[in-house]
């Protein structure tokens, strides 16, 4: 009856409650208290005990006393082991007579051997032998020489242990060049490494000396010259990009964007797709033609040039040409830029800003519009040229394998034009083959090994047996691998894409309400079905999914169609 | 056996300065004794043949730590030239008159007054000059405040770096003939100071009681050709500032140990003190507790600033109050900057100079340390430039590193200067202390030794051949 009453005390904790209680434990973890430590093993036994340390000589019997572990027995002191001695170069009357005499009159024999002495005794720290030379208590004062620098102390023990060297390895004929090779190759290390220049070594402390004494003026000097000179290399630099810039944008405003563009594009696609038609290398060249209308400017441009550089800037300029047919010099570097640029995030950024704005009005007018539209945008921003020079990059993989080259006597040779890419000398068959892109190393692997190609190399793949037929289709294999990858990827992006602008729509169609929203679209200007069947033209593959990717040309009309998509939804 | 390279074998280490000495167990992080190099004697003509009693009434608060040295030694001034172990116990069996010294050593002892009791220490320019007050000294440390047997333990000594082979000499004549040491092992006090911030080569800037010396250290080795040094130190500091209260305030600080009682005065009035009048209080040790209240003074308030001295910058910095033991209280400007100034500025700062330092050109510490850099080789200038180490009592005026800092590196515009110092009082102080321990409680260094047997065989001269 009490504990009932008591526990049912209100505003009384628990634990107060429990302490009224008699029956009832107060919990304590018990299984935390240990009595006694338990160790595993026994407490080890320590002796305080003397001990001799070898090190410090025979005849020595100094005992110190530590303490030590009663188990443990050592023959000798256990730190004596590092008594580690270093052994400078002694000589005997004999070989001081024969070969130390000579070398220099200044350094008589006592000198020397105090020289020598004061090595072995601070163990040729010399800068400490240069400190004590005159105030050591062995100096032998009255045959010392006054005023010996460091390099002078530092000369005459070389110059003694180069002599001594030379003269131990039973060659005391002096020059080692005359000896045979093998006899005078340890005896060549040794010598090096006892070489030392005191003249060299003076006037390398000479400028390290002016080093050092610079004023605080003069280091600021240097410190402002060196930033002026990294300003001007920078100005430099850019003045170079800035100039690059406006070559490329002067190019692409001469290049007439036109439906071409996405015919070849379309043309060269669809002989890229059919992986079993790969054309061998005789007749590349003649289907490179039909490429464009004007490809036969083109085919005349890669098939005339001499040396190979020329050649390669030509790829960039074959694709300007096949597209507009104003050829047009590009750096190689633009070409590269160009082949591995993606959709410039402007242009992407417009794609997603909500509403009916200006931008879409823009949308509505004709391709042709829209094309120059889109070269005026182009200039001012990053000049990026995707789809057709990336694709064409990759065509000379397939397409300029052969190179008609004039020689005055002999006439025209052909020749493979991945030979005419390597210099003269030695090298690896493999590497006739075009090297792939690094970025698209793994991708163009894993594409191979689905097609079960296994590549013996494990960086990039290539060929066992490079023979030139092998190259051959190996290299159009990796240009049609290339392409199809660069699709692939855009047609993943542009997927994300609409599916981001539906759902953005849908979020706008909600909140603004369905009627709004018809009515807003029904303001929109008519939609033009041109643009779709441009983009469809442009990817005969499946559907949407195969879109060309953005240029100036067609990045508009590609805004087009995912709106006219949107639209169509909707 | 260890990992960390470190054997005991219970060695002492001894590290006597101009104000402080420092004893204590070799691989210990501190030292066990810390106390005043000052020693106070009582001179008196006595009857040798008679021992002198313990003269236990005259120490009015006995301490057991603080032991007085009651051992009366001859102190004739031929018998310290000689210095024999037995000539002492020669002069023993005969009675006449002599001089007879009665030595109080320990920070309490010495500060005891005492009718006619002298004060003095046992260095004179770093040098040792008394050796009867150096050897009260080691008793004193080993029995009565290490309480150990001497003849028992390998014993570790700090040498100036500027020591001279005679007192070297003497020094281990010492240690094996009074002192019956197993074994000895002096060391210069820049090496001591490298290692005790853990380095081997270094640039050690000391600033002592007394002396303040730079000196470049190589692979554990004292290049004597980079050793500069200069009598100025914390002692002349506080001199400096007595000279000033003097002629600024009129004011001289009444030792403690003649304050009866005293009562609360204003700012700048001279203090009300009923004084105890002690008669045969002796010139020495009145100058003494003087120096040791203005040393109060020192350490509280004074300080550098950052950069090259600037009267504008000191005279805008607060004041401090300070008040000293007779009731004297006064807030204090620009003299807390001027006063340790001579550090750097000793030729402009330093206004009534002593005597041994009249007609003498002297330098600041951090041209001192730059004369040490460009005595050494060039390729050893950025080494040591990059390992400065500050050591000594007198380092640890607020702002000193940085000062010194900034002073080197305008000095030497080019190179990167580091600093290595130890950061609590008592570690910096004892720099060197730190160092002897580490040193003698390496495995490997028990070979270096100077063994009774070897000194035996030797003589004195051994210690030339081991202490490099």
């Amino acid at each position: 009856m009490g504990p009932k009453t008591k526990q049912k005390a209100p505003g009384m904790s628990r634990e107060l409650t429990s302490l009224y209680l008699e029956n009832q434990a107060i919990p304590v973890p018990l299984d935390l208290f240990q009595a006694k430590p338990k160790f595993g093993s026994k407490a080890e036994r320590w002796a305080w005990r003397g001990f001799k340390s070898s090190a410090r000589g025979d005849s020595d019997d100094l005992i110190l006393y530590h303490w030590a572990k009663a188990s443990e027995q050592f023959n000798d002191y256990y730190y004596a082991r590092y008594n580690a001695q270093s052994n400078p170069y002694q000589y005997t009357d004999e070989e001081y007579e024969k070969c130390i005499e000579p070398l220099d009159k200044d350094w008589t024999r006592v000198e020397t051997d105090y020289l020598l002495h004061l090595c072995k005794l601070l163990d040729l720290r010399f800068i400490v032998v240069h400190d004590r030379y005159y105030t050591h208590p062995d100096c032998p004062l009255a045959s010392v020489v006054a005023d010996r620098t460091l390099e002078d102390i530092k000369d005459r023990y070389y110059a003694v242990c180069r002599a001594l060297t030379q003269l131990r390895s039973g060659e005391d004929s002096g020059d080692p060049d005359d000896l045979p090779l093998q006899a005078t190759n340890k005896l060549a290390d040794d010598l090096a490494l006892l070489r030392f220049d005191k003249s060299k070594e003076r006037e390398r402390k000479q400028y390290l000396e002016a080093l050092f004494t610079r004023t605080k003026d003069e280091i600021e000097e240097e410190e402002i010259l060196i930033a002026e000179a990294r300003r001007i290399e920078a100005n430099e630099r850019r003045l170079v990009h800035e100039r690059e810039m406006l070559l490329q944008s002067h190019a692409l405003f001469e290049e007439a964007p036109s439906t071409a563009t996405i015919s070849t594009v379309n043309v060269q696609f669809s002989q890229a797709s059919e992986p079993a038609q790969v054309p061998s290398a005789a007749d590349i060249v003649p289907k490179a033609r039909k490429g464009g209308p004007d490809a036969g400017a083109d085919g005349a441009a890669a098939g005339s040039p001499r040396n190979p550089k020329k050649q390669k800037s030509a790829h960039g300029i074959s694709i300007a040409s096949g597209l507009g047919g104003v050829p047009k010099v590009k750096t190689t570097s633009a070409a590269f830029r160009a082949q591995s640029a993606t959709p410039a995030p402007p242009a992407s950024a417009k794609m997603l800003s909500p509403g009916p704005s200006d931008t879409s009005v823009r949308r509505s007018t004709s391709p042709m519009r829209a094309g120059s539209v889109g070269m005026r945008l182009e200039r001012s921003d990053e000049p990026t040229q995707f789809g057709p020079v990336s694709f064409a990059t990759e065509e000379h993989l397939v397409n300029a394998a052969i190179v008609q080259i004039d020689t005055p006597d002999v006439g025209t040779i052909t020749v493979a034009q991945r030979d005419t890419r390597l210099g003269p000398g030695v090298f690896l068959r493999s590497d006739k083959l075009y090297p792939l892109p690094k970025n698209k190393l793994d991708s163009v692997k894993q594409f191979m090994s689905q097609l079960s190609l296994n590549s013996p190399n494990t960086i990039w793949p290539r060929p066992v047996m490079s023979t030139a037929a092998v190259c051959d289709r190996f290299d159009s294999l990796q240009s049609t691998i290339l392409p199809l990858l660069e699709y692939k990827k855009t047609a993943d992006k542009l997927e994300t894409e609409v599916q981001v602008l539906r759902a953005r729509k849908r979020m706008l169609v909600n909140s603004m309400g369905e009627a709004k929203a018809e009515q807003v679209l029904s303001e929109l200007p008519p939609f033009d079905p041109s643009k779709v069947v441009l983009t469809r033209a442009a990817s005969p593959m499946s559907g949407e999914a195969m879109v060309p990717p953005l240029t100036p040309a067609n990045r508009h009309h590609r805004k087009g169609s995912t709106a006219s998509i949107t639209r169509k939804k909707s | 056996m260890p990992t960390y390279g470190g054997d005991e074998v219970n060695a002492l280490v001894i590290d006597v300065g101009s104000t402080w000495t420092r004893a204590g167990f070799a691989g210990e992080d501190l030292p066990q004794a810390l106390f005043p190099s000052q020693v106070g004697y009582i001179e008196s003509e006595e009857d040798v043949a008679d021992l002198p009693e313990e003269p236990k009434a005259a120490s009015p608060r006995p301490i057991d730590t603080d032991v007085e040295m009651g051992d009366a030694t001859a102190a004739a001034d031929a018998q310290k030239q000689q210095a024999e172990g037995d000539s002492r116990v020669a002069e023993k069996g005969e009675t006449r008159k002599q001089k007879v010294r009665k030595y109080f050593v320990g920070d309490t002892e010495s500060s005891t007054w005492r009718s006619g009791m002298e004060i003095g220490g046992p260095l004179e320019h770093g040098l040792v000059s008394d050796w009867d007050v150096y050897e009260k000294i080691w008793e004193y440390a080993f029995k009565s405040r290490l309480h150990v047997r001497p003849e028992e333990h390998p014993v570790m000594v700090s040498e100036a770096a500027w020591n001279t082979a005679p007192l070297r000499a003497k020094l281990v004549e010492m240690a094996f003939e009074k002192f019956n040491s197993p074994a000895f092992f002096v060391c210069k006090t820049p090496v001591l100071s490298a290692f005790g911030v853990g380095k081997h080569t270094a640039l050690v800037v000391d600033v002592g009681g007394q002396m303040t010396s730079t000196c470049a250290v190589y692979e554990g080795f004292c290049l004597t050709k980079s050793l500069v040094k200069q009598e100025v130190g914390g002692e002349l500091i506080s001199e400096q500032i007595l000279e000033r209260l003097k002629d600024e305030y009129k004011y001289e600080p009444t030792p403690l140990f003649d304050i009866k009682s005293k009562a609360p005065v204003d700012t700048l009035q001279q203090p009300v003190v009923n004084r105890y009048g002690r008669e045969g209080t002796t010139a020495s040790f009145l100058h003494d507790m003087r120096l040791r209240a203005v040393q109060e003074f020192k350490e509280s308030v004074c300080e550098f600033i950052e950069r090259p001295y600037d009267a504008a910058l000191v005279n805008s910095k607060p004041l401090k109050p300070f008040e000293f033991a007779d009731g004297f209280n006064v807030s204090v400007g620009a003299l807390r900057y001027a006063a340790p100034e001579i550090m750097f500025n000793p030729n402009q700062f330093l206004t009534r100079r002593p005597k041994r330092l009249e007609n003498v050109s002297l330098m600041g510490v951090h041209e001192m340390a730059v004369r040490s850099v460009l005595t050494s080789d060039v390729d050893l200038r950025p080494q040591l430039l990059n390992n400065v180490v500050l050591s000594g009592g007198s380092s640890l005026f607020p702002c000193f590193s940085d000062r010194i800092a900034v002073m080197l590196q305008d000095a030497c515009p080019g190179s990167r200067i580091k600093y290595y110092s130890l950061n609590s009082k008592t570690e910096r102080k004892s720099t060197a202390w730190l160092g002897g321990s580490i040193l003698a409680s390496l495995g490997t260094f028990h070979q270096l030794w100077i063994s009774r047997a070897e000194y035996d065989e030797q003589g004195a001269s051994v210690v030339d051949k081991k202490c490099q």
